[in-house]
C-alpha cells in the first residue's frame, strides 16, 4: 500500500498531502479538514471557552451510528452535560461502511441554556435526516430528560455544489465568537457574515493554518513548504 | 496459585493485550498487541484488512481520535478493550 505524504500532526488529526488538496479548487471537504479546524478552534482560537465543545465528523458519525447501549460511557470522559455549547459536524453518509460516503456537511448545536439543537444548514432539506437523527442521540447524552427541542435556523444558502463544509465550519466561528460576546441560540446573528465570497476565502484561510503548523510542528519533506508555493504534486 | 512477586511477566512495555477494533456495523476485528505498538501500526492492519486506505481509517476511543503515534499503554488501555473505527466522511452539497 502507498505511504501518503503526511503534512501535519496536529493534536489527534493527521493530515495527509491528500487532505489538504482539498482546500485547494472546489473540491469537496473531507472529515480531515474538519476535525483539524474545530480541534484548532477548541483548542486555539477559543482554547479560553472551557463550557463549549466542538465534536468533530469521526465523533458526530458515531454518535449517528454508533450502538447507543456503547455511547454513554464511550463520551464520558468529554463531559459533554457540563458544557453550556456543543457543535457538532453533521454529514449525511448513511453507510457506515463505505469510506468516502456523504455529500453534505452542516451544523448542528446544543445550547445547554434552553436545552435546544439548532441546524444551520446551507443547503435546507438535505441533512435534516442526519440532522435529527444526531441530535436524538446526542440528547440521551446531554439532555435531562423530556421533549427533545429541535429547529432549523436560517443561514445563507450555498451558491455552489462544493462550499458546504466551508458553510459549517464558518458558522461554527460564528458561533463560537458570539458565545465568547455573551450571545446564544436565537441570538446570534450568522446570515450578515457568510457571504460567499468570505466563506471562499476560508479554503485559504484554513490552509494557511495548517501550513503555519506544519512549518512549525512537523517535518515537511521540503523545507520551502509553506501556504503561498504549495506544491500539490505527489 | 502460588505465582509470587516477581515470577509474573513484567507489566510495564511488554506486556500483550487484546484490542477490538468495532465498525458501526457491528463488525469486529481483534488485534493481540504490545502495550507500547504505535496505533499507526494497528491503523495499518486495520486498513489491510478491511481493504481500504489508512488515510481513511479513525480510531476512536472515549470519545477521542487516536493519534497514530501514540501506544495503548499511553491510553492506559486494558485488554478486550475496544476502539470504535470510523471511515472517511466527505460533503459538498
Amino acid at each position: 500500500m502507498d505511504k501518503e505524504t503526511k503534512v501535519l500532526d496536529y493534536h489527534d488529526v493527521l493530515l495527509y498531502r491528500t487532505d489538504i488538496d482539498l482546500l485547494t479548487g472546489d473540491k469537496w471537504l473531507n472529515d480531515q479538514i474538519v476535525s483539524f479546524f474545530f480541534e484548532y478552534l477548541q483548542l486555539e482560537k477559543y482554547a479560553r471557552l472551557k463550557d463549549i465543545f466542538f465534536c468533530g465528523g469521526s465523533l458526530s458519525f458515531l454518535l449517528l451510528h454508533g450502538d447507543p447501549l456503547d455511547l454513554e460511557a464511550m463520551v464520558a470522559p468529554l463531559k459533554l452535560r457540563e458544557r453550556e455549547l456543543v457543535l457538532f459536524a453533521c454529514n449525511d453518509n448513511p453507510d457506515p461502511s463505505s469510506a468516502g460516503g456523504g455529500s453534505h456537511w452542516s451544523l448542528l448545536t446544543y445550547t445547554k441554556q434552553d436545552s435546544t439543537f439548532r441546524h444551520y444548514n446551507s443547503a435546507m432539506g438535505l441533512n435534516e435526516e442526519a440532522a435529527t437523527g444526531l441530535a436524538t442521540n446526542a440528547w440521551n447524552l446531554l439532555g435531562s430528560g423530556g421533549k427533545l427541542k429541535y429547529r432549523n435556523v436560517y443561514i445563507p444558502r450555498q451558491i455552489n455544489s462544493y462550499d458546504c463544509g466551508l458553510y459549517m465550519l464558518g458558522t461554527a466561528d460564528i458561533i463560537a465568537e458570539s458565545y465568547s460576546q455573551g450571545l446564544q441560540g436565537a441570538d446570534v446573528v450568522v446570515g450578515t457574515r457568510l457571504t460567499p465570497d468570505a466563506v471562499h476565502k476560508m479554503r485559504s484561510h484554513i490552509l494557511d493554518l495548517i501550513m503555519e503548523r506544519a512549518g512549525k510542528v512537523s517535518k515537511p519533506q521540503s523545507s520551502k513548504l509553506n501556504s503561498h508555493e504549495l506544491d500539490v504534486k505527489h | 496459585m502460588d505465582q509470587s512477586a516477581e515470577t509474573k511477566p513484567k507489566v510495564e512495555g511488554g506486556s500483550v493485550i487484546n484490542l477490538v477494533v468495532k465498525d458501526q456495523a457491528g463488525t469486529e476485528v481483534h488485534f493481540k498487541v504490545k502495550s507500547h505498538t504505535k496505533f499507526q501500526k494497528i491503523m495499518d492492519a486495520y486498513a489491510g484488512k478491511r481493504s481500504v486506505d489508512v488515510s481513511a481509517i479513525r480510531f476512536l476511543y472515549d470519545g477521542s481520535r487516536l493519534d497514530g503515534s501514540s501506544t495503548p499503554g499511553d491510553q492506559g488501555m486494558e485488554d478486550n478493550d475496544v476502539i470504535d473505527c470510523v471511515l472517511e466522511q466527505i460533503g459538498g452539497h
